[in-house]
């Protein structure tokens, strides 16, 4: 089946030969180098199964597949865009989504397609011309592009038939191909802009930071979208009413593509069509004759180690950064003298600087941020500032989901520490003469409390302090001393194993991820009594001493673990 | 004779930061250069314009009579690249790898096929084949590239490092393997780190420091004019001047003190 859609593309993308002939270009090679190229894309994880979901993939053959039916399911929800009465704002909005959408698939899947420097110690040294390179990943992107635009497409032109008929799809089709070369620009457009600013060195950085960010956007518009658009009344609005609709370019295909269905005369809609059709033309024009050359230079700099003048980041002064001065105090005050600190600060480094850990941890703040902006949302009834007595149900509900959910973003960062991709350097705990691993584990888990749960704590107090005021102290520092209790229940129950450890092929087994379940359903077990002590200040206080008192008591038994407790990398 | 290589006055720059500052040097056909010099020396800019991996030098490197500048799809023909950090597409397998190399040359797939199963079955992971390269050691990996310079039985071999992972019995035939090359009329560009291994198979040992030529010549004439020592000896003396030797005794000092 994957072969089948891959030779198929193939074939498609080969057939211009006369054109390949006119410019020179070795149909041979092309060939060779399009079939291993996609060969090797079925075989690789794609960026989203990475990071949506973690299934252990050791043999990856269906990767096509897999994407095209991811595509297929986000094109799916994108029809809720038409529920948007008129025209021009429905198609707006869908076309938005598509172009988010499309942009996010382009640069999280796209990475090793544009960055693979392989190729420079590979194809490069052998005798195949430039136009022929060039072709070669010309034809691979628009294979891998046209994998998911189809599927991502399909139920907005069922939408579209339903609404508009056949003629309002044959205007429909066309206007998603412009909108498709216009989003390769873009995307184009923001890698050589990274590229111009940033070192090649930090451009993968730079990526992963824009691949978290439109994780967490994209994950916002799914949540926040429908409700905002029932609260606000979006579905009655007109966009083109507004002046502002001008800024947004899924606007201007809008405009093309009622211009085209209806035909109508109106001047708005006839620049839209001319803004729409010169410039994906333009732009692609510019992509090729000045970016592609441009950013194949860059590239060729990135991963040589002789190719740039750019220093490696060195501390500034003998002691570092302050910011290595404030952990350093950190560890000082909550580890013990040895292994632990160590640990304590060898995490905390790590997890500031691994990209793979900031890719599967920072999305979860972000989720949280949508999780508690939604709970916020939901809420009908202004009641800031009011009595605490006077809280309904639901309030106090909404009030203890949002602490206890802090207790999540720690669980996720717990869960990653233990993988790495430099996992062999864990011959560091075998090699000194460690008496009880326990102490690597606590400082790694105090190491992570501080860094995921701590600030996430803060800026939750604060936002609910100023949101509804004083009283809610007692319940608030009750609720924390209940997530810090979960975080480390969790961690003395999962985390046995040592930090930075393990292959991440390893990250996934069963009997972690029921055991991850059953740590999800111990929250309730803390908020509901939680909910029941609610008005009850003097309880809660003596509640937190306790809590807080079993958090040390679990984080001093991690301490003591033995090496025969401890999980072992094979 | 006429040189297979010729490098004429080469320098290049990474902006304003100068690694080759004018290398004028003459290979023949059949003489096995070893390249050496210390890490940040210039060893891998010098190899990435032999392959025709970076043009904007300036000076002029011909190769049979060629101009790299101009007919490098012609002289990348004729060379045959080891790099050296172990980069292959390791989700493939060595047979579809080779394959597509040899496919990149315009081999024919059975010539691809029959050399590719002679070459890894001489270097002992013919078991290996269908096998993805993403579990490979080092050194597996290390012989399938080796075998994937050889595949189109090119005039020049460039080797970075070609020993770095492999095993003793691995070195020792990949040592006789460029001996035999040799002799076959073949002229291999060897860059190295290993002393010992360049001083026996090289024939012209050439020292680059700070992207500059600083000995050039067989192992016997630098002996005549540094004196009788071994080519690691004559290497630190000219690369390191007098630092090295003090280096060992702090270290001792270092852990005497508490």
């Amino acid at each position: 089946m994957n072969e089948m859609i891959n030779n198929f593309l193939l074939r498609i993308a080969l057939s211009p030969s006369f054109l390949f002939r006119k410019y020179g270009v070795d149909q041979r090679q092309l060939k060779t180098i399009l079939t291993t190229k996609l060969t090797m894309d079925d075989r690789r994880p794609s960026g989203f199964r990475k990071n949506w979901s973690r299934e252990k993939n050791k043999e990856i053959s269906a990767a096509t597949l897999i994407t095209m039916f991811v595509s297929l399911l986000m094109g799916g929800v994108f029809i809720m865009a038409f529920q948007i009465t008129n025209d021009v704002t429905r198609m707006t909005v869908y076309f938005s989504l598509f172009i988010i959408m499309l942009s996010l698939f382009l640069i999280t899947d796209f990475t090793h397609v544009l960055i693979d420097v392989r190729d420079n110690f590979i194809i490069l040294p052998k005798p195949v011309s430039a136009t022929t390179f060039l072709s070669a990943r010309l034809l691979h992107i628009l294979i891998h592009i046209s994998k998911i635009l189809i599927p991502l497409s399909i139920p907005g032109i069922i939408a579209v038939l339903v609404n508009y008929g056949i003629w309002g799809v044959v205007v429909f089709v066309p206007v998603m191909l412009l909108l498709t070369l216009f989003t390769i620009f873009i995307v184009n457009a923001s890698y050589l802009l990274i590229l111009q600013v940033f070192t090649p060195e930090k451009f993968k950085s730079i990526i992963t930071m824009v691949q978290i960010g439109f994780t967490i956007l994209l994950y916002a518009s799914f949540q926040l979208l429908p409700r905002i658009m029932d609260r606000f009344g979006i579905s009655e609005f007109n966009i083109s009413h507004s002046a502002y609709a001008w800024i947004i370019p899924s606007y201007w295909f809008a405009g093309a593509w009622k211009f085209f269905y209806s035909f109508s005369g109106e001047p708005a809609f006839i620049v839209c069509t001319l803004i729409s059709i010169f410039l994906p033309f333009f732009s692609i024009w510019l992509v090729v004759k000045y970016f592609a050359p441009t950013f194949q230079r860059k590239l060729s700099l990135l991963n040589t180690s002789s190719g740039s003048d750019n220093k490696p980041a060195v501390a500034k002064n003998k002691n570092g950064h302050t910011s290595l001065q404030i952990i350093s105090r950190l560890a000082w005050l909550f580890t013990s003298r040895g292994v632990e600190r160590a640990s304590f600060l060898f995490c905390w480094k790590l997890m500031t600087r691994s990209r793979e850990f900031k890719m599967k941890v920072y999305p979860q703040f972000g989720y949280m941020i949508v999780l508690i902006a939604l709970l916020f949302f939901r809420q009908k009834s202004n009641n800031f500032f009011s009595d605490v007595s006077n809280y309904h149900a639901s309030d106090i509900f909404q009030i203890l989901t949002t602490i206890y959910l802090c207790s999540i973003v720690f669980i996720g960062a717990i869960y990653q520490i233990p993988y790495s991709d430099s996992f062999r350097a864990n011959w560091v705990y075998f090699s000194p003469p460690i008496d009880k691993p326990g102490k690597i584990i606590s400082g790694a888990i105090k190491s992570g409390l501080l860094q995921f749960c701590v600030p996430m704590i803060l800026a939750v107090l604060i936002i609910v302090l100023i949101l509804k005021g004083p009283d809610l102290i007692p319940n608030l520092l009750f609720g924390f001393s209940n997530v810090i209790l979960i975080c480390v229940l969790f961690a003395r129950i999962v985390a046995k194993k040592l930090p930075f450890s393990m292959s991440p092929q390893n990250a996934i087994d069963g009997s972690t991820s029921s055991r991850r379940i059953l740590m999800f359903l111990t929250i309730p077990i803390f908020g509901v009594p939680h909910y029941f002590v609610f008005h009850y200040p003097v309880i809660e206080g003596i509640l937190t001493v306790i809590s807080l008192g079993a958090s040390i008591f679990l984080l001093n038994s991690i301490k003591n673990l033995s090496w025969s407790s401890v999980t072992l990398p094979d | 004779m006429e040189p297979i290589i010729s490098i004429k006055n080469l320098s290049k720059n990474y902006g304003s930061k100068e690694v080759l500052k004018g290398i004028s040097l003459d290979i023949f056909p059949g003489q096995v250069i070893g390249y050496i010099g210390p890490n940040g020396a210039g060893k891998s800019t010098t190899v990435k314009i032999l392959c025709g991996l970076l043009s904007d030098y300036t000076g002029q490197v011909t190769i049979k009579g060629m101009d790299l500048k101009t007919e490098t799809l012609e002289i990348k023909r004729l060379i045959g690249y080891v790099p050296e950090l172990a980069e292959l597409y390791d989700v493939l397998t060595p047979a579809e790898f080779l394959s597509f190399i040899g496919d990149l040359y315009g081999l024919s797939p059975n010539v691809t096929q029959d050399r590719m199963i002679k070459i890894l079955t001489a270097l002992g992971i013919e078991g290996n084949i269908y096998q993805r390269m993403d579990t490979f050691s080092k050194g597996m990996k290390q012989k399938v590239l080796i075998a994937s310079s050889l595949l189109h039985n090119p005039e020049i071999i460039i080797l970075d490092e070609p020993l770095s992972g492999l095993d003793a019995n691995s070195v020792i035939i990949v040592k006789e393997l460029i001996t035999m090359l040799a002799k076959e009329g073949k002229t291999i560009f060897y860059c190295s780190h290993m002393m010992d291994i360049v001083e026996k198979v090289s024939e012209k040992i050439v020292l680059i420091d700070a992207g500059e030529i600083v000995a050039n010549g067989t192992f016997s004439e630098l002996k005549e004019k540094l004196g009788d020592k071994s080519l690691e000896q004559m290497f630190a003396s000219l690369t390191a001047g007098e630092s090295l030797s003090g280096a060992a005794g702090m270290i001792m000092d270092a852990m005497s003190k508490q």
